[in-house]
């Protein structure tokens, strides 16, 4: 397993870093012409041969020797890291809203409620007897559900989702609606002020 | 984007062609499992419903559509979403705007049912109660102009069967 992930690592290290090494010798190349040991060696080169004391040479000889296998070790894991975390499930987790999926958002929400008064309220009554003598009719099977998927710390509230009106010169107004449409009712399971369930009864 | 059959609905013993869909908001919010299958780029809905306004009430009364059960495409009606109601159920979750378009042809869109014609009749309903009818007259149709709901092209699917 640990062996795995070593050549994972291993594997992204290298295709981060040997493209972008050739990358950059080719940019230093047609940049600043042919070197014979390349940019960092030139430098680490200069303070061998440079002036000054022999101490204070040494103090940046040795920053520059020990910051090159540092940085050549780490900015490729890091780019790795990265694109790992960016095109992973938990990066695309940390990107995507999880509330977007509902209708219902947080601005939607009205009041919270019980589950009993959202019943009281939600009686059917038909002279045909075409409905069911259930809360929410028949859609109750889908009031249930949201009802069975509570959680402790959950709130119930009781939300209402503007519809949309075209402008009047639009070409979706040439159908003359009196009313805006997609309009919404329902009710959402609430915690932490995120919508985390919801269930519409009624929908233009 | 294709143009897409109408429902029907039943109004003072006529058959208007009805430019809305009020079973969406049941099929995604009542817990069904029954999915219906497209038959046609124009009816991707993959059913067809007749509705009916009965004492100023909406009913949905039959349903012609196609699912896939036991593997294979069938023919379902009302029964297979309202094993109870055979006669129609009524139509409390819909609340909105259904718009019954009549007359000649003023101008063909293909797409959902954008297409326009001389007359829109629009009842506003409250969780399944119609509450007021309007008659909406946007133009005269040019002579000799279409005088039915208007689909110029699709492509219809062969029928789906599972191995």
């Amino acid at each position: 397993m640990l062996r795995d992930q070593i050549l994972y690592w291993f594997a992204i290290y290298l295709a981060v870093g040997l493209p972008s090494l050739i990358l950059l010798r080719l940019m230093v190349y047609f940049l600043y012409g042919p070197s014979p040991y390349g940019g960092a060696l030139d430098d680490i080169m200069q303070e061998i041969r440079g002036n000054g004391s022999l101490r204070v040479r040494s103090i940046r000889l040795a920053g520059k020797v020990l910051m090159f296998p540092l940085i050549l070790l780490i900015w490729p894991l890091v780019v790795g890291l990265v694109l790992q975390y960016r095109f992973s499930s938990s990066g695309r987790d940390w990107k995507s809203d999880p509330e977007a999926a509902f209708h219902c958002k947080r601005s939607h929400l009205v009041r919270v409620v019980t589950p009993e008064a959202a019943e009281a309220a939600a009686f059917v009554v038909d002279p045909l007897g075409r409905v069911p003598d259930l809360p929410f009719g028949h859609l109750n099977a889908g009031w249930r559900a949201l009802l069975a998927d509570r959680q402790i710390g959950d709130s119930l509230w009781y939300f209402e989702v503007p519809g949309h009106t075209p402008a009047p010169d639009a070409e979706a107004q040439r159908h003359q609606y009196a009313v805006p449409r997609g309009t919404k009712r329902g009710y959402a399971l609430v915690q932490s002020r995120k919508v985390r369930a919801e269930f519409v009864f009624e929908w233009d | 984007m294709t143009a897409q059959f109408s429902e029907r609905l039943l109004f003072e013993g006529q058959e208007l062609t009805l430019c809305a869909v009020p079973l969406g908001p049941f099929l995604e919010f009542s817990g069904s499992t029954l999915k219906f299958e497209a038959t046609s780029t124009a009816l991707w809905r993959g059913y067809v419903g007749t509705w009916a306004i009965e004492n100023d009430r909406l009913y949905l009364v039959k349903l012609s559509g196609n699912s896939v059960i036991d593997g294979e495409e069938r023919e379902v009606g009302l029964e297979a979403l309202f094993p109870d109601y055979p006669d129609g159920v009524f139509a409390h979750w819909f609340t909105g705007e259904l718009r019954c378009p009549s007359g000649a042809l003023l101008k063909y869109v293909h797409g959902g049912f954008g297409s326009l014609y001389e007359i829109d009749q629009f009842f506003r309903v409250q969780r399944g109660v119609v509450l007021e009818r309007r008659a909406v007259i946007n133009g005269q149709g040019k002579l000799g102009a279409s005088r039915s709901y208007q689909i110029s092209a699709m492509t219809t699917f062969g029928k789906k069967k599972q191995d």
